[in-house]
């Protein structure tokens, strides 16, 4: 897996994608959910970041039980 | 290539019904935890069209067809076939919602009459199985229905799918006899392995529905079976006047748009005031749409099965 600031790089521009925002500013602890990710959004994260970093989640697989860059990361690395 | 497109048959019009009733969706939003911005631009539905529970499929079908015998002088005596595009069928299946409309319709014996079962892929399917019937077997007039009223198997508590899902028929008219629209080359895909993204349960008879796996489902294939379609039938993007996506919701519509760079006004998302129609939410655009007579108009529906299908129409100049 890739370090946690390459990954955090890589949501964030996976995030300007889904919410059609260059701006998006997000620390690597803060919440999705707080951030306004909802359950539609997370769909287009997941398979945003599916394509950039050629990996498949799991159908099952939910977002929100990883809720920040840094927990989703380590979910990653499991 | 051009082969499919110089069918005799194609369509002639469309007819359709929705029920008056109407389910608010954003009366309902704190009850499933969302919020009007989501209803509105994410999902995209609403209101959800509801028929009454004493309304069978084969009404919807029937009172499809009044409305489009309203419109065009149809001499139901000269109808050749029909097909219903079905997964809710009237009881059980048996018999078929063909027959039961046929009866309703009055038609006589010698008419052919069978059922489809596909979801939203059902449309395009059931064009070329009509076209190709007719062709086979030399008939002028054939009736391809749609009617998969979701209300019969939703579940109230579930948000997945109860904000989603409307009722509504659409009857097509596939005529020899002055067509308005050819079918072009369709590509049809099956993904058997992933009939459990949307399937009816045995027991409780409720429809479930995994999201994301059908999201991902249809931004990773709908979009290459697209661009597939256009090279098959020598099109370009530019080349197509609209692009008739499965009103599976607004999302999806916008993500796909999106995905193949699509210019928005192409890719209409029409169904706010009544849902996903399922196999219907196309023939309800084209309906629309017939009277603007767009030279070229991609249809794609994808859904149950999963399945996806793909086509192009290609109006006739001499006809419309």
């Amino acid at each position: 897996m890739i370090p946690l600031e390459e990954f955090h790089a890589v949501v964030v521009d996976a995030l300007k994608v889904v919410q059609k925002n260059d701006e998006i500013s997000l620390s690597v602890d803060e919440s999705f959910t707080d951030f306004g990710i909802d359950s539609l959004d997370s769909m287009s994260l997941l398979l945003e970041l599916e394509k950039r970093l050629s990996i498949e989640f799991d159908e099952e697989f939910d977002l929100f039980e990883h809720d920040s860059v840094a927990k989703l990361h380590a979910s990653l690395a499991e | 290539m051009g082969s499919v497109r110089e069918s005799a048959v194609g369509i002639r019009t469309i007819g359709s019904y929705l029920p008056e009733e109407r389910v608010d969706n954003l009366a309902r939003i704190a009850t499933f935890g969302k919020d009007e911005v989501f209803v509105k631009e994410k999902l995209g539905f609403t209101k959800l069209a509801r028929k009454s529970t004493d309304e069978e499929t084969s009404d919807l079908c029937v009172k499809a067809c009044e409305n489009l015998l309203k419109q065009v002088d149809l001499p139901l005596e000269e109808v050749d076939c029909l097909i219903v595009c079905t997964q809710n069928p009237d009881a059980a299946g048996l018999p078929h919602t063909s027959a039961i409309v046929h009866a309703k319709l009055g038609l006589g014996t010698s008419v052919a009459a069978f059922d489809i079962s596909l979801g939203c892929s059902g449309y395009v399917y059931g064009l070329s199985v009509i076209c190709s019937f007719m062709e086979m077997n030399g008939l002028s007039n054939g009736l391809l229905f749609t009617a998969d009223p979701y209300s019969k198997v939703l579940d109230s508590a579930d948000y997945n799918t109860e904000l989603l899902f409307g009722d509504g028929a659409t009857v097509t008219w596939l005529s020899r006899d002055k067509p308005c629209y050819r079918l072009g080359r369709s590509l049809f895909s099956t993904n058997g392995s992933g009939q459990g993204a949307i399937h009816v349960d045995s027991e409780e008879r409720k429809v479930h529905m995994k999201g994301r796996s059908v999201f991902t489902f249809t931004m990773k294939v709908v979009p290459q079976q697209i661009k597939a379609c256009l090279t098959a039938n020598d099109c370009t993007v530019d080349d197509v006047d609209r692009f008739l996506l499965h009103q599976g919701s607004k999302f999806i519509v916008d993500n796909m748009t999106a995905s193949l760079g699509l210019p928005v006004e192409k890719t209409p998302f029409m169904a706010a005031e009544y849902g996903n129609t399922i196999s219907s939410s196309i023939p309800m655009m084209l309906k629309t749409l017939l009277d603007e007579r767009p030279e070229k108009i991609l249809i794609s529906g994808f859904g149950v099965g999963l399945s996806w299908a793909t086509s192009l129409l290609f109006r006739d100049p001499d006809n419309c």
